[in-house]
């Protein structure tokens, strides 16, 4: 019930800019933004409206039940950007 | 206060891989759908094939996005389980045997079976049952208007969804458009009540979140914590169908408080001392009494609410589901005016913005309704099909952009009556729905981008343009063609009946309203969309000095309409203005308490003790796309929230399979125990169809079906129920039909 | 500048010359941009670093970078270098405004002995000779030896040892460049040895990149485990993308070593301190490292006294790109970019009015294709402020003016239509030979597919 930024990410933040509910992470102005690897989306928020899909200039962006094989493990990855931000209390 | 800017990462992202590949071509569409986003699209298409339908950057509220339920439109219209053909019954009914005949054959017969029933019992012995599967002004709910109307059948009048939201609208602050969406930018009192806005009117949400950024507060009253609750900063949580004791609470608290804008109630208002004394009655306490939210919390609400201007109201239609819904949206209607926040920009209420120049009466042609035609109201179809003192009954049925097998109140009881052998059944649809199921003719439906149209919206300041993308495939028709077909039949020749779809859209509008002025046809097909002759949004202030549409010219508390046999709009009813046969509505809001309300369930049955709501499905619309297996899989199998107390009292664990249960029917899910729903409450989405749930259950179906007191809306949110744990034979035969 | 065009020169069109276009395009301005690239073929790192086996990070190509390249606003002036060609003090001439996005052309030296033998490189001149960049297409690799060695280990290192180590069938199927093709289908290299001067908690790989060695066919990964922490001993003040990494390398760390397959062989705490050879690379001497603490308790990487040889006989640096001067232009050494204040540039506090800089050249050699975009957002806005306040210079060459002296100073510039003729070409010779393209490679070639 969610959608899943996968490997090819090259944190552009399209996604950021036209998600409705502004579940994905980091956005450019958070401190954690310049390190990142990628971005992630948050599925607990996700309305699955596939705005980031289109918007992805990378097209790293999959439907959860659609991961390829070799990025089904990004599904877990995306969530636990979120648990782990919890945990912490912040930004790693 | 801006907007986040999405313009290039929407627009200038290619379909097609390469610069020098051929780019699609690509033609504007609307989406057909019942939802207050009324969405500008762009469908892309290449040798005659539909490949990707997106939402329209250009479109200020559209912004470029589409949604779970349209973002693989495309696909959907390729959906190898449409039907193509006419189609005859073969076996009983509900057996689903059927086989393929010829557009000929079909409308001859219809042409035959409604002669000699016309002959026999008049023409009122048909009804026509269409609702809002499609949207349009030619194929929406009012593409059969002029056809039934001209053969003189039973005028339906269809209030499953909306009704009350209207005519309570219309009571208080008259055909006003109200609070313009985007302008909700400048609000700092958002408060969405009876919404689930994240869901339903995902379009919104940006513009409540921007001002969220900006310091606005959001709060969210819904019985549970919905999507959108989750992202608001308040979440008040009455129990089901106490909104209206809440809502007179926080006018009383106001009136007492001295939060009023008196200058504008003095001004702008009429029926201020009546609804001051009824508001007398809700104290805080005795709302607390009834809703079970706190006194304090309620006292916070009006003073925050009254206090923090800007403030706008955004009404959900949840709201009306319940036998005090009408007036308690009456009563929340009358809040703005209250404390003058129609003064700001940014301020009053969102509702039912549908008040735009149609021109129904070309469209609908009422002129041809013959005198004392009866009307019907669809609402309790569950009775009327098997009511043996209807004269004449109901010999002939036809449904088109409706699935009341899924959608009405006590459906189990309307499926005997859709059983009866001499009932002639005619059902137009996309797809063998659980309602088709019952169809003596089923004939073949169109898609969006198959067919040309206009879509109004009631949920922003745009009309849109649908333009024919693709031909139809096999034998479907628009409903626009489908009648213009039985008309010919019949012989009707009138120019309404003969004029091409473009013809008849270039005058479905009256451009010379001032609404429309400096618009025009030719604007609406070269950009796809245009805007309603209103202020912009950020000066848009439409009642800073009352000026409302009423008789009065104010906002009425107390209503000046004749609701003495209620009322109901003349677009629900093919346009019929008078005769109305509704119950009563009283000019003043009120609520009603429990002991005398007379429509309420045998809430005295301590058998049920719990209430269920029965919100939308977030992956559905209504019961569209709950035949397509990936959004199943986005919505997940039928589930009910419930209170780990009332789980508990149960030995209900997370994940059980459940059976929800009254007299009426029974429906299996699976139980999520939460704290999102308190003891009491549970909640199971609807739109699921029928014979593919478990224990091929629908949660309508549990509804009591009734005649509905207020502009006829049933009362889908008062149901009660009680929830066991299934017995483990039924998982088991469950799981051997997977 | 009310009612006047904007006309502005963005000089380089990778990632942060476009997203700056991106920028710019986005704002409801009359603007007009001219797009100087160096080469004739557009995109910097995007076609010429990114590695051949990621074709979905080049999909921006087409989904993003063509349409501000097509855009009626701009204008594609390539084969022309700015600070050679035509310099700055004309540019700042002809425009309002001038954004420098020219990347980091250079990289970090080891500074080691031996460095300059042959047999050492720069992993910048490998990636840019596989991905058939014309000024390094012509280099010859010695891949003639068993054992490469790549210094440094980030995303770049991965690159070069998957390259190398990946089979002939799987490069068939990208864009690399055919003699790179060539080259590694003779290839004799066994084993790719990475040193990374500290421990794997500050390595700079990350995780997409690491963990798609799993996906390697025929090759094993090889760490010594005692390097690793235990995957149950894991250092919570560790965060969440090293505990990643180490959980990844402890997956991937085999103990069953296929004979028949290469090999991708970690070494962390290890320095290259010496290249030792007679005319060509043969040994290196790596020093082992350890942890130190320094007076502030902070830690620090030292040499121990210990050391051992490699025999090799190539060697990678992949230690980080190095920007370089451009004339006219104040340039800090220690840090390789374009001195700036946050994109203006400036010389010892003073602005050089209309001229900034954005990307590598601004802030350093950091970061992914996207950071650029954040990056062209902050010198956009300043740019935007600038011209708000009217501090930008309306005194421009016109749109067609600037067309005729370019011309006569260069003859063979590749505009927007001449690139076009080298995609079509590129594209079907690559379709004959069942590849995405086929990339020309030498300059004269790609002139004269461009038509100049």
């Amino acid at each position: 019930m969610t959608y899943v930024i996968t490997a090819p990410c090259v944190a552009d933040y399209s996604c950021v800019e036209v998600c409705p509910v502004d579940c994905i992470s980091p956005e450019p102005d958070d401190s954690d933004f310049q390190d990142a690897e990628q971005m992630y989306i948050n599925p607990e928020i996700c309305i699955d409206c596939a705005a980031c899909v289109d918007a992805c200039p990378v097209l790293a962006i999959y439907e959860d039940v659609d991961l390829p094989k070799r990025w089904q493990h990004y599904a877990r990855i995306n969530r636990n950007y979120f648990t782990n931000k919890n945990r912490t209390g912040g930004v790693e | 206060m801006a907007l986040k800017n999405t313009d290039y990462s929407v627009k200038y992202r290619r379909a097609e891989s390469s610069v020098l590949t051929e780019q699609p071509k690509v033609v504007f569409g609307a989406c057909p759908h019942d939802c207050p986003d009324g969405c500008s699209m762009l469908y892309k298409v290449k040798e005659g094939r539909l490949l990707k339908v997106n939402g329209n950057p250009d479109q200020p509220f559209t912004r470029g996005r589409l949604c779970v339920k349209l973002k693989d439109f495309a696909q959907h219209h390729y959906n190898p389980d449409r039907v193509l053909y006419p189609l005859r019954r073969s076996g009983p009914k509900g057996s689903g045997e059927f086989v393929r005949i010829s557009w000929d054959e079909a409308l001859d017969e219809i042409k035959q079976r409604w002669q000699k029933l016309i002959e026999d019992f008049g023409a009122e012995t048909i009804l026509p049952y269409g609702y809002a599967g499609n949207m349009g002004l030619l194929n929406g709910m009012n593409s059969g208007d002029a056809f039934f109307n001209k053969l003189g059948t039973t005028i339906s009048e269809k209030t499953f969804c909306g009704s009350s939201a209207v005519t309570s609208q219309l009571m208080t602050i008259g055909p006003a458009l109200g609070t313009d969406p985007e302008s909700f930018l400048q609000s700092k009192f958002i408060l969405i009540w009876g919404g689930n806005t994240v869901s339903t009117n995902s379009h919104l949400w940006p513009f409540i979140a921007s001002a969220q950024k900006d310091g606005a507060k959001v709060v969210v009253i819904d019985p549970y914590r919905s999507r959108t609750a989750k992202l608001a900063d308040w979440h008040i949580a009455p129990k089901p169908g106490t909104d209206g004791a809440l809502a007179l609470a926080l006018i009383n608290l106001i009136v007492e408080n001295d939060w009023l804008d008196q200058d504008y109630v003095d001004q702008y208002t009429q029926g201020f001392d009546d609804l001051k004394a009824v508001a007398a009655a809700f104290s805080a306490d005795k709302a607390e009494n009834i809703t079970g939210i706190k006194a304090e919390e309620i006292n916070r609400l009006a003073y925050e609410y009254a206090n923090t201007q800007p403030s706008v109201i955004r009404v959900g239609i949840g709201l009306e589901r319940h036998p005090n819904g009408g007036q308690a949206i009456r009563a929340i209607d009358c809040l703005p005016a209250l404390i003058g926040a129609w003064r700001h920009a940014g301020g009053g209420l969102l509702q039912m913005p549908v008040f735009v120049p149609v021109r129904g009466e070309f469209l609908s042609r009422p002129d041809w309704i013959k005198e004392d035609t009866r009307v019907v109201n669809l609402s309790n179809l569950a009775d009327t099909l098997t009511n043996d003192e209807l004269n004449p009954a109901i010999n002939a049925l036809f449904i088109w952009n409706a699935n009341p097998v899924s959608k009405l109140p006590n459906a189990n009881k309307a499926v005997e009556g859709l059983l009866r052998e001499d009932l002639f059944t005619v059902v137009s649809e996309q797809f063998i729905t659980d309602t088709a199921l019952y169809a003596d003719l089923i004939l073949p439906a169109t898609m969006a981008a198959e067919h040309n149209d206009i879509v109004t919206s009631w949920g922003h300041f745009y009309i849109t343009m649908n333009q024919k993308a693709i031909d139809p495939p096999g034998e479907t028709v628009s409903n626009f063609e489908l009648f213009q077909r039985l008309a010919e039949r019949f012989g009707f020749d009138d120019p309404r009946f003969t004029k091409t779809d473009k013809e008849i859209l270039a005058e479905a509008l009256d451009w010379d309203a001032p609404l429309l002025q400096g618009r025009s046809f030719k604007m609406l097909e070269e950009n796809g969309f245009i805007r309603i002759n209103v202020p912009e949004k950020s000066i848009s202030r439409p009642h800073a000095e009352g000026n409302f549409p009423t008789p009065s010219g104010k906002c009425e508390f107390r209503s000046s309409l004749d609701t003495s046999s209620g009322f109901v709009a003349p677009v629900l009813r093919q346009m019929l203005a008078g005769r109305q046969t509704g119950r009563p509505i009283d000019s003043v809001p009120n609520y009603i308490l429990d002991d005398q309300c007379q429509d309420k369930n045998e809430c005295s049955d301590k058998t049920l003790p719990l209430h269920l709501i029965s919100p939308k499905s977030h992956a559905f619309l209504n019961s569209q796309y709950a035949n397509e297996a990936h959004k199943l899989r986005k919505q997940e199998q039928q589930f009910v929230l419930i209170s780990p107390a009332d789980a508990d009292a149960r030995q209900i664990s997370e994940g059980d399979s459940v059976r929800i249960f009254n007299q009426l029917g029974e429906v299996g899910a699976n139980a999520r125990v939460t704290t999102d729903v308190s003891n009491g409450t549970v909640v199971a989405t609807f739109g699921y169809w029928p014979g593919r749930n478990l224990l091929n259950g629908s949660v309508n179906a549990l509804t009591k079906s009734q005649i509905p007191g207020f502009a006829g809306t049933p009362y889908y949110n008062d149901t009660l129920v009680e929830i066991e744990k299934l017995p483990k034979e039924a998982i088991r035969i469950r799981d051997k039909k997977q | 500048m009310k009612g006047k065009t904007l006309r502005i020169a963005v000089v380089g069109s990778g990632p942060a010359g476009m997203y700056a276009i991106e920028h710019l395009l986005k704002e409801p301005l009359n603007i007009e941009i001219d797009l100087y690239e160096r080469l004739p073929t557009p995109w910097g790192l995007v076609r010429y670093g990114v590695a051949p086996d990621h074709p979905e990070k080049k999909l921006i190509i087409d989904r993003a970078f063509n349409y501000y390249l097509a855009h009626p606003k701009v204008r594609f002036i390539g084969n022309l270098e700015i600070g050679k060609d035509i310099d700055h003090t004309q540019l700042s001439e002809w425009y309002s405004a001038v954004i420098y996005a020219v990347g980091a052309t250079e990289d970090k030296s080891i500074n080691i002995p031996g460095e300059s033998l042959p047999g050492s490189w720069a992993a910048r001149e490998f990636v840019a000779w596989y991905n058939g960049h014309p000024d390094f297409s012509h280099l010859e690799f010695d891949l003639s030896c068993e054992r490469a060695v790549v210094v440094g280990n980030g995303n770049v290192a991965l690159d070069v040892a998957r390259i190398l180590t990946m089979s002939p069938e799987q490069l068939a199927k990208t864009d690399i460049s055919q003699n790179a093709l060539e080259a590694l289908k003779r290839s004799k290299i066994r084993e790719v040895v990475i040193l990374g001067r500290s421990n794997l908690v500050k390595a700079a790989f990350h995780n997409p990149e690491l963990e798609e060695l799993a996906c390697l066919d025929g090759v094993d990964i090889v760490l010594d485990k005692e390097q690793l922490p235990k995957k149950n001993n894991l250092n919570s003040a560790l965060d969440w993308k090293t505990k990643r990494k180490i959980l990844t390398l402890n997956h991937l760390a085999k103990d069953n070593l296929k004979e028949k397959n290469r090999k991708i062989i970690f070494r962390f705490m290890s320095s290259p301190i010496e290249l030792i050879g007679s005319n060509k690379l043969e040994r290196l001497v790596v020093a082992k490292n350890q942890i130190d603490f320094d007076e502030e308790g902070r830690s620090i990487v030292r040499p121990t006294e210990e050391s051992y040889q490699l025999e090799t006989g190539i060697l990678f640096r992949a230690i980080g790109y190095r920007g370089i001067p451009l004339p006219g232009l104040p340039f800090n050494k220690s840090k390789g970019v374009i001195e700036n204040i946050k994109g203006r540039v400036s010389d010892q506090g003073e602005l050089f009015p209309g001229t900034y800089v954005t990307g590598w050249i601004k802030n350093g050699p950091r970061g992914i294709i996207g950071t650029n975009k954040l990056c062209a957002r902050d010198t956009v806005r300043c740019l935007l402020q600038d011209a708000k306040d009217g501090k930008l210079s309306s005194n421009t060459a016109s749109h067609d003016e600037v067309l005729t002296e370019v011309k006569k100073r260069k003859a063979t510039i590749v505009e927007y239509a001449n690139w076009l003729n080298v995609e079509r070409t590129e594209i079907a010779a690559g379709s004959k030979i069942g590849r995405p393209r086929l990339k020309l490679t030498k300059l004269d070639d790609l002139l004269e597919a461009a038509g100049v």
